[in-house]
Protein backbone atom coordinates (compact mmCIF):
# COMPACT_ATOMS: atom_id res chain seq x y z
CA UNK A 1 0.00 0.00 0.00
CA UNK A 2 1.37 3.36 -0.76
CA UNK A 3 1.85 5.39 2.46
CA UNK A 4 0.30 8.95 2.81
CA UNK A 5 3.57 10.78 1.88
CA UNK A 6 3.26 14.45 3.52
CA UNK A 7 6.33 14.73 4.53
CA UNK A 8 7.48 15.45 0.59
CA UNK A 9 4.41 17.23 0.15
CA UNK A 10 4.77 19.48 3.29
CA UNK A 11 8.51 20.21 2.11
CA UNK A 12 7.89 20.66 -1.38
CA UNK A 13 5.14 23.27 -0.81
CA UNK A 14 7.76 25.01 1.27
CA UNK A 15 9.12 26.15 -1.78
CA UNK A 16 6.06 27.81 -3.46
CA UNK A 17 4.95 31.49 -2.45
CA UNK A 18 2.57 31.59 0.80
CA UNK A 19 -0.30 31.97 -1.54
CA UNK A 20 0.43 29.10 -3.67
CA UNK A 21 0.86 26.84 -1.37
CA UNK A 22 -2.28 27.64 -0.02
CA UNK A 23 -4.24 26.90 -2.60
CA UNK A 24 -2.54 23.46 -3.41
CA UNK A 25 -3.30 22.65 0.24
CA UNK A 26 -7.11 23.90 -0.28
CA UNK A 27 -7.61 21.96 -3.56
CA UNK A 28 -5.65 19.22 -3.23
CA UNK A 29 -6.50 18.34 0.27
CA UNK A 30 -8.58 14.81 -0.79
CA UNK A 31 -5.32 14.22 -2.21
CA UNK A 32 -2.95 14.85 0.54
CA UNK A 33 -0.56 11.87 0.85
CA UNK A 34 -0.76 10.58 -2.87
CA UNK A 35 0.16 13.93 -4.53
CA UNK A 36 2.85 13.00 -7.22
CA UNK A 37 3.16 16.27 -8.91
CA UNK A 38 2.93 20.52 -8.12
CA UNK A 39 2.92 22.22 -11.78
CA UNK A 40 3.75 25.97 -12.11
CA UNK A 41 3.11 27.85 -15.18
CA UNK A 42 3.17 31.13 -15.91
CA UNK A 43 0.53 32.80 -16.33
CA UNK A 44 -1.80 29.59 -16.26
CA UNK A 45 -3.79 27.99 -13.14
CA UNK A 46 -1.27 25.90 -10.80
CA UNK A 47 -2.17 22.09 -10.89
CA UNK A 48 -1.62 19.07 -8.77
CA UNK A 49 -1.26 15.95 -10.01
CA UNK A 50 -2.41 13.08 -7.53
CA UNK A 51 -2.50 9.23 -9.13
CA UNK A 52 -3.09 9.82 -12.49
CA UNK A 53 -5.80 13.13 -11.92
CA UNK A 54 -4.59 16.15 -12.69
CA UNK A 55 -6.39 18.92 -10.47
CA UNK A 56 -6.35 22.39 -11.83
CA UNK A 57 -6.47 24.97 -8.59
CA UNK A 58 -7.82 28.54 -9.15
CA UNK A 59 -5.23 30.36 -8.61
CA UNK A 60 -3.02 31.81 -11.63
CA UNK A 61 1.20 31.83 -11.34
CA UNK A 62 2.58 35.13 -12.64
CA UNK A 63 5.83 35.63 -13.65
CA UNK A 64 7.21 36.55 -9.97
CA UNK A 65 5.45 33.58 -8.46
CA UNK A 66 7.98 31.06 -10.73
CA UNK A 67 10.75 33.41 -10.25
CA UNK A 68 10.37 32.85 -6.52
CA UNK A 69 10.22 29.28 -6.76
CA UNK A 70 13.25 28.63 -9.08
CA UNK A 71 14.67 31.07 -6.31
CA UNK A 72 14.06 28.81 -3.33
CA UNK A 73 13.92 25.61 -4.98
CA UNK A 74 18.19 26.34 -5.54
CA UNK A 75 18.36 27.60 -2.01
CA UNK A 76 18.68 31.40 -3.18
CA UNK A 77 21.87 30.11 -5.30
CA UNK A 78 20.87 30.02 -8.91
CA UNK A 79 24.46 29.50 -10.00
CA UNK A 80 25.16 26.49 -8.02
CA UNK A 81 21.89 24.32 -9.86
CA UNK A 82 23.57 26.24 -13.58
CA UNK A 83 24.48 22.91 -15.39
CA UNK A 84 21.18 21.02 -13.63
CA UNK A 85 19.28 23.81 -15.23
CA UNK A 86 20.63 23.85 -18.63
CA UNK A 87 19.70 19.63 -18.29
CA UNK A 88 16.44 20.99 -17.45
CA UNK A 89 16.00 20.02 -13.93
CA UNK A 90 16.79 21.06 -10.25
CA UNK A 91 17.67 18.87 -7.58
CA UNK A 92 16.94 20.26 -3.47
CA UNK A 93 18.87 19.30 -0.60
CA UNK A 94 15.59 17.26 0.99
CA UNK A 95 15.42 14.54 -2.22
CA UNK A 96 12.94 17.04 -4.22
CA UNK A 97 13.60 17.00 -7.60
CA UNK A 98 11.89 19.88 -10.05
CA UNK A 99 12.02 19.75 -14.44
CA UNK A 100 12.37 23.37 -15.38
CA UNK A 101 11.88 25.18 -18.66
CA UNK A 102 12.48 28.26 -19.89
CA UNK A 103 14.29 30.31 -23.09
CA UNK A 104 17.58 28.32 -24.29
CA UNK A 105 20.20 30.92 -24.56
CA UNK A 106 22.25 28.25 -27.39
CA UNK A 107 25.90 28.41 -29.35
CA UNK A 108 25.05 25.76 -31.62
CA UNK A 109 23.96 22.93 -30.65
CA UNK A 110 24.98 23.57 -26.78
CA UNK A 111 22.92 25.12 -24.14
CA UNK A 112 25.08 27.84 -22.57
CA UNK A 113 21.91 28.90 -19.94
CA UNK A 114 18.36 28.74 -19.73
CA UNK A 115 16.65 32.46 -18.89
CA UNK A 116 13.15 33.38 -18.41
CA UNK A 117 11.83 30.06 -17.08
CA UNK A 118 7.93 29.79 -17.66
CA UNK A 119 7.43 26.29 -16.52
CA UNK A 120 8.38 24.33 -13.43
CA UNK A 121 7.48 20.61 -12.46
CA UNK A 122 7.68 19.56 -8.53
CA UNK A 123 8.06 15.85 -8.77
CA UNK A 124 7.60 14.38 -4.79
CA UNK A 125 9.77 11.47 -4.26
CA UNK A 126 7.61 8.32 -2.98
CA UNK A 127 8.66 5.59 -0.40
CA UNK A 128 6.20 2.24 -1.09
CA UNK A 129 7.70 -0.06 1.69
CA UNK A 130 7.07 -3.44 0.38
CA UNK A 131 6.60 -2.21 -3.52
CA UNK A 132 9.62 -4.23 -4.51
CA UNK A 133 9.06 -7.35 -2.94
CA UNK A 134 8.27 -8.81 -6.91
CA UNK A 135 11.66 -7.68 -7.77
CA UNK A 136 13.57 -8.31 -4.82
CA UNK A 137 12.18 -12.27 -5.33
CA UNK A 138 13.87 -12.44 -8.61
CA UNK A 139 17.37 -10.81 -7.61
CA UNK A 140 17.75 -13.55 -5.23
CA UNK A 141 16.93 -15.93 -7.90
CA UNK A 142 19.95 -18.09 -8.93
CA UNK A 143 20.31 -17.76 -12.53
CA UNK A 144 19.24 -13.74 -11.90
CA UNK A 145 22.27 -11.76 -14.00
CA UNK A 146 20.86 -8.31 -14.53
CA UNK A 147 17.51 -6.55 -14.52
CA UNK A 148 15.71 -4.03 -16.72
CA UNK A 149 12.93 -2.37 -15.40
CA UNK A 150 10.56 -0.77 -18.18
CA UNK A 151 7.66 1.60 -17.82
CA UNK A 152 6.43 4.80 -19.90
CA UNK A 153 7.60 8.13 -17.79
CA UNK A 154 5.41 8.25 -14.65
CA UNK A 155 4.89 4.98 -13.49
CA UNK A 156 7.04 4.91 -10.97
CA UNK A 157 10.39 3.46 -11.97
CA UNK A 158 12.30 5.78 -10.00
CA UNK A 159 10.19 4.96 -7.26
CA UNK A 160 10.81 1.14 -7.72
CA UNK A 161 14.91 1.53 -7.84
CA UNK A 162 14.86 3.59 -4.54
CA UNK A 163 13.08 0.59 -3.09
CA UNK A 164 14.98 -1.95 -3.91
CA UNK A 165 17.78 0.20 -2.44
CA UNK A 166 16.24 0.29 0.40
CA UNK A 167 15.55 -3.68 0.94
CA UNK A 168 18.31 -4.86 -0.34
CA UNK A 169 21.32 -2.71 0.84
CA UNK A 170 19.40 -3.49 4.68
CA UNK A 171 19.64 -5.87 6.85
CA UNK A 172 19.62 -9.32 6.17
CA UNK A 173 20.56 -8.82 2.55
CA UNK A 174 23.52 -5.83 3.07
CA UNK A 175 24.01 -6.35 -0.53
CA UNK A 176 26.79 -3.76 -1.97
CA UNK A 177 25.17 -1.27 -4.27
CA UNK A 178 26.41 1.03 -6.19
CA UNK A 179 23.93 3.85 -7.08
CA UNK A 180 24.69 6.06 -10.54
CA UNK A 181 22.47 8.92 -9.62
CA UNK A 182 23.20 10.95 -12.80
CA UNK A 183 20.05 13.54 -11.33
CA UNK A 184 20.20 13.13 -7.53
CA UNK A 185 16.76 11.33 -7.60
CA UNK A 186 17.50 8.03 -5.79
CA UNK A 187 19.45 8.14 -2.84
CA UNK A 188 18.25 12.10 -1.28
CA UNK A 189 15.45 10.35 -0.18
CA UNK A 190 17.31 7.31 1.36
CA UNK A 191 18.30 6.95 4.87
CA UNK A 192 19.49 4.36 7.44
CA UNK A 193 22.04 1.97 7.87
CA UNK A 194 22.26 1.30 4.19
CA UNK A 195 25.20 -0.85 2.14
CA UNK A 196 24.93 1.65 -0.20
CA UNK A 197 27.30 3.65 -1.99
CA UNK A 198 26.03 6.89 -3.97
CA UNK A 199 27.34 8.31 -7.03
CA UNK A 200 25.25 11.20 -7.15
CA UNK A 201 25.56 13.66 -10.39
CA UNK A 202 28.18 11.06 -12.44
CA UNK A 203 27.75 10.77 -15.86
CA UNK A 204 26.22 7.36 -16.16
CA UNK A 205 28.95 5.77 -17.62
CA UNK A 206 31.57 7.67 -16.13
CA UNK A 207 29.78 6.79 -12.68
CA UNK A 208 29.49 2.46 -13.77
CA UNK A 209 33.14 2.44 -15.16
CA UNK A 210 34.39 3.90 -11.21
CA UNK A 211 31.93 2.31 -9.18
CA UNK A 212 33.58 -1.03 -11.01
CA UNK A 213 37.27 -0.09 -10.73
CA UNK A 214 36.86 1.25 -7.05
CA UNK A 215 33.87 -0.05 -4.83
CA UNK A 216 33.69 -3.45 -6.05
CA UNK A 217 29.64 -3.60 -5.79
CA UNK A 218 27.73 -6.48 -6.11
CA UNK A 219 24.94 -4.65 -8.22
CA UNK A 220 25.23 -1.49 -9.68
CA UNK A 221 21.85 0.23 -10.04
CA UNK A 222 20.79 3.43 -12.79
CA UNK A 223 18.27 5.23 -13.85
CA UNK A 224 16.85 6.03 -17.36
CA UNK A 225 19.46 4.14 -19.98
CA UNK A 226 19.16 6.51 -23.08
CA UNK A 227 22.64 6.54 -24.82
CA UNK A 228 24.81 4.39 -26.46
CA UNK A 229 27.71 5.11 -24.02
CA UNK A 230 25.31 3.71 -21.32
CA UNK A 231 24.86 0.31 -22.86
CA UNK A 232 28.51 -0.16 -23.34
CA UNK A 233 29.01 0.84 -19.86
CA UNK A 234 26.67 -1.55 -18.73
CA UNK A 235 28.33 -4.35 -21.06
CA UNK A 236 31.15 -3.58 -19.39
CA UNK A 237 29.96 -4.75 -15.93
CA UNK A 238 28.32 -7.70 -17.26
CA UNK A 239 31.48 -9.02 -18.40
CA UNK A 240 33.03 -8.12 -14.98
CA UNK A 241 30.31 -10.42 -13.57
CA UNK A 242 28.50 -7.68 -11.61
CA UNK A 243 25.18 -7.63 -12.40
CA UNK A 244 23.27 -3.97 -13.32
CA UNK A 245 20.06 -3.27 -12.43
CA UNK A 246 18.40 -0.46 -14.80
CA UNK A 247 15.36 1.37 -16.30
CA UNK A 248 14.55 2.36 -19.11
CA UNK A 249 11.41 4.40 -21.18
CA UNK A 250 9.23 2.11 -22.96
CA UNK A 251 5.18 0.57 -23.29
CA UNK A 252 6.42 -3.06 -24.09
CA UNK A 253 9.54 -5.51 -24.29
CA UNK A 254 8.93 -4.84 -28.33
CA UNK A 255 9.47 -0.98 -27.98
CA UNK A 256 12.33 -1.25 -25.61
CA UNK A 257 14.14 -3.93 -27.33
CA UNK A 258 13.87 -1.64 -30.48
CA UNK A 259 15.72 1.30 -29.41
CA UNK A 260 19.08 0.94 -31.27
CA UNK A 261 21.24 1.30 -27.70
CA UNK A 262 18.95 -1.24 -26.01
CA UNK A 263 19.23 -3.55 -29.11
CA UNK A 264 23.49 -3.58 -28.57
CA UNK A 265 22.47 -4.98 -24.69
CA UNK A 266 19.79 -7.57 -25.41
CA UNK A 267 22.51 -8.78 -27.99
CA UNK A 268 25.07 -9.18 -25.63
CA UNK A 269 22.44 -10.25 -22.97
CA UNK A 270 22.83 -8.45 -19.79
CA UNK A 271 19.94 -8.85 -18.27
CA UNK A 272 18.52 -12.03 -17.66
CA UNK A 273 14.87 -10.82 -16.89
CA UNK A 274 12.65 -7.64 -18.24
CA UNK A 275 10.27 -5.88 -15.74
CA UNK A 276 7.44 -4.23 -17.09
CA UNK A 277 5.81 -1.46 -14.16
CA UNK A 278 2.77 -0.02 -13.95
CA UNK A 279 1.38 1.47 -10.96
CA UNK A 280 -2.42 0.57 -9.31
CA UNK A 281 -4.02 1.89 -6.30
CA UNK A 282 -2.50 -1.08 -4.40
CA UNK A 283 1.10 -0.79 -5.14
CA UNK A 284 2.93 -2.37 -8.57
CA UNK A 285 2.17 -4.41 -11.16
CA UNK A 286 4.70 -5.95 -12.41
CA UNK A 287 5.15 -8.14 -16.02
CA UNK A 288 7.98 -10.11 -15.27
CA UNK A 289 9.55 -11.44 -18.57
CA UNK A 290 12.63 -14.16 -18.40
CA UNK A 291 15.32 -13.25 -21.16
CA UNK A 292 17.42 -16.35 -20.25
CA UNK A 293 15.99 -20.07 -19.80
CA UNK A 294 17.09 -21.81 -16.80
CA UNK B 1 36.64 85.34 42.30
CA UNK B 2 36.05 82.32 40.44
CA UNK B 3 35.07 79.56 43.00
CA UNK B 4 36.11 75.89 42.93
CA UNK B 5 32.53 74.46 42.05
CA UNK B 6 32.74 76.72 38.59
CA UNK B 7 36.08 75.31 37.85
CA UNK B 8 35.32 71.72 38.67
CA UNK B 9 32.54 72.65 36.39
CA UNK B 10 34.50 73.87 33.38
CA UNK B 11 37.04 70.55 34.23
CA UNK B 12 33.64 67.98 33.40
CA UNK B 13 32.70 70.15 30.62
CA UNK B 14 36.06 69.58 28.99
CA UNK B 15 36.20 66.16 29.80
CA UNK B 16 32.99 65.54 28.59
CA UNK B 17 34.03 66.77 25.22
CA UNK B 18 36.75 65.32 25.18
CA UNK B 19 35.62 61.32 25.50
CA UNK B 20 32.56 62.86 23.18
CA UNK B 21 35.31 63.36 20.97
CA UNK B 22 37.28 60.31 21.20
CA UNK B 23 33.74 57.70 21.12
CA UNK B 24 33.43 59.46 17.50
CA UNK B 25 36.87 59.03 16.71
CA UNK B 26 36.28 55.60 17.69
CA UNK B 27 32.55 54.89 15.74
CA UNK B 28 34.78 56.34 12.95
CA UNK B 29 37.32 53.80 12.93
CA UNK B 30 35.13 51.04 13.39
CA UNK B 31 33.00 51.84 10.61
CA UNK B 32 36.11 51.84 8.26
CA UNK B 33 37.05 48.64 9.55
CA UNK B 34 33.04 47.59 8.98
CA UNK B 35 33.75 48.40 5.40
CA UNK B 36 37.23 46.78 4.84
CA UNK B 37 35.40 43.98 6.26
CA UNK B 38 32.43 43.64 4.07
CA UNK B 39 35.01 44.20 1.06
CA UNK B 40 36.69 41.00 2.42
CA UNK B 41 33.10 39.10 3.04
CA UNK B 42 31.86 40.18 -0.85
CA UNK B 43 35.61 38.56 -1.70
CA UNK B 44 35.31 35.75 -0.49
CA UNK B 45 31.51 35.00 -2.07
CA UNK B 46 32.70 36.00 -5.36
CA UNK B 47 35.65 33.25 -4.88
CA UNK B 48 33.54 30.10 -3.65
CA UNK B 49 31.09 31.34 -6.60
CA UNK B 50 33.74 31.38 -9.16
CA UNK B 51 35.71 28.47 -7.88
CA UNK B 52 33.45 26.21 -6.62
CA UNK B 53 29.68 27.30 -7.15
CA UNK B 54 28.89 26.87 -3.61
CA UNK B 55 25.18 27.54 -2.18
CA UNK B 56 25.01 30.47 -0.42
CA UNK B 57 24.39 28.96 2.67
CA UNK B 58 27.03 26.85 2.63
CA UNK B 59 29.21 29.87 2.00
CA UNK B 60 27.58 31.77 4.84
CA UNK B 61 28.49 29.12 7.47
CA UNK B 62 32.29 28.99 6.11
CA UNK B 63 32.98 32.51 6.52
CA UNK B 64 34.66 33.75 9.42
CA UNK B 65 35.51 37.25 10.34
CA UNK B 66 36.39 38.28 13.93
CA UNK B 67 35.24 41.48 13.54
CA UNK B 68 31.21 40.56 11.95
CA UNK B 69 31.58 37.78 14.51
CA UNK B 70 31.53 40.38 17.34
CA UNK B 71 28.99 42.64 15.77
CA UNK B 72 26.74 39.90 15.34
CA UNK B 73 26.75 39.88 11.80
CA UNK B 74 27.55 36.43 11.43
CA UNK B 75 24.80 34.51 13.82
CA UNK B 76 22.20 36.46 11.89
CA UNK B 77 23.52 35.73 8.46
CA UNK B 78 23.89 32.07 9.27
CA UNK B 79 20.19 32.15 10.72
CA UNK B 80 18.02 34.59 8.58
CA UNK B 81 20.20 35.84 4.90
CA UNK B 82 22.14 38.43 4.24
CA UNK B 83 19.13 41.35 4.40
CA UNK B 84 18.67 40.97 7.74
CA UNK B 85 22.24 40.83 8.93
CA UNK B 86 22.59 43.99 6.78
CA UNK B 87 19.51 45.72 9.24
CA UNK B 88 21.86 44.53 12.17
CA UNK B 89 24.86 46.78 11.22
CA UNK B 90 23.08 49.25 9.06
CA UNK B 91 24.55 52.41 12.09
CA UNK B 92 28.25 50.81 12.04
CA UNK B 93 28.13 50.98 8.06
CA UNK B 94 28.85 54.32 6.48
CA UNK B 95 25.65 55.43 4.41
CA UNK B 96 27.38 54.44 1.10
CA UNK B 97 29.00 51.15 1.98
CA UNK B 98 25.34 50.14 3.41
CA UNK B 99 23.65 51.14 -0.24
CA UNK B 100 25.82 48.66 -1.88
CA UNK B 101 25.78 46.06 0.32
CA UNK B 102 21.64 46.57 0.18
CA UNK B 103 21.97 46.37 -3.62
CA UNK B 104 24.21 43.54 -3.74
CA UNK B 105 22.36 40.90 -1.37
CA UNK B 106 19.29 42.24 -3.69
CA UNK B 107 21.30 40.63 -6.30
CA UNK B 108 22.94 38.11 -4.83
CA UNK B 109 21.88 34.27 -5.73
CA UNK B 110 19.85 35.35 -8.72
CA UNK B 111 22.19 34.75 -11.25
CA UNK B 112 24.57 32.58 -12.89
CA UNK B 113 28.24 32.18 -12.16
CA UNK B 114 29.86 34.46 -14.57
CA UNK B 115 26.94 36.77 -13.54
CA UNK B 116 27.01 36.54 -9.67
CA UNK B 117 31.22 36.78 -9.88
CA UNK B 118 30.92 39.92 -11.68
CA UNK B 119 28.60 41.64 -9.31
CA UNK B 120 31.10 40.22 -6.80
CA UNK B 121 33.94 42.10 -8.20
CA UNK B 122 32.08 45.03 -8.55
CA UNK B 123 31.02 45.23 -5.06
CA UNK B 124 34.40 44.87 -3.93
CA UNK B 125 35.58 48.07 -6.20
CA UNK B 126 32.62 49.56 -4.46
CA UNK B 127 33.55 49.28 -1.05
CA UNK B 128 37.12 49.61 -1.78
CA UNK B 129 36.56 52.75 -2.97
CA UNK B 130 34.36 53.83 0.05
CA UNK B 131 36.76 52.42 2.30
CA UNK B 132 39.47 54.46 0.32
CA UNK B 133 37.88 57.54 0.50
CA UNK B 134 37.31 56.34 4.22
CA UNK B 135 40.47 56.01 5.15
CA UNK B 136 41.66 59.90 3.42
CA UNK B 137 38.99 61.72 5.67
CA UNK B 138 39.81 59.74 9.04
CA UNK B 139 42.99 61.07 10.07
CA UNK B 140 41.67 64.56 8.93
CA UNK B 141 38.16 63.78 10.71
CA UNK B 142 40.17 62.08 13.94
CA UNK B 143 42.11 65.36 14.58
CA UNK B 144 39.03 67.22 14.01
CA UNK B 145 36.92 64.64 16.67
CA UNK B 146 39.93 64.90 19.37
CA UNK B 147 40.50 68.91 19.09
CA UNK B 148 37.54 70.90 17.88
CA UNK B 149 35.02 69.34 21.18
CA UNK B 150 37.58 70.05 23.59
CA UNK B 151 38.55 74.04 22.51
CA UNK B 152 34.36 74.35 22.03
CA UNK B 153 34.35 73.13 25.65
CA UNK B 154 37.07 75.46 26.85
CA UNK B 155 35.68 78.70 24.42
CA UNK B 156 32.51 77.93 26.57
CA UNK B 157 34.61 77.61 29.93
CA UNK B 158 36.19 81.24 29.41
CA UNK B 159 33.13 82.85 27.95
CA UNK B 160 31.16 81.62 31.28
CA UNK B 161 34.16 82.29 33.67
Amino acid sequence: MERKNTYFEESALSFLPHHLGEAVRRSGGLYRGNISEIRLRSGASLSVTAGAKSILTPIRCTADDILYTVRSLCGNSLYSHSETIKEGYICTDGGIRAGVCGRAVTEGRRILSVTDITSICIRIPHRIPGASDGICKIMQEEDFQGLLIYSPPGEGKTTALREIVARMASKPYCKRIAVIDTRFEICQSLSGDLTMDALQGYPRAKGMEIALRTLSPQIIMCDEIGRSEDSEAIIESHGSGVPTIATVHGRDLTEVKNKPYMKKLFDAGVFSHAVGLRRSAEGFVLKVNRLKEK
Amino acid sequence: MVSVSSISGGVVLVLCAFFYGLEKSRVETKKLEMTEAMCAFVEYIGQQIETFRTPLQRIYEEFSDERLEKEGFLNILRERGLSASLTQIKEKLPREAFCEMERFSNSLGAGYEKGQAELCSYTVKRLEKTAFEGRERLAQRLRMYRLLPVLLALSLVILLL
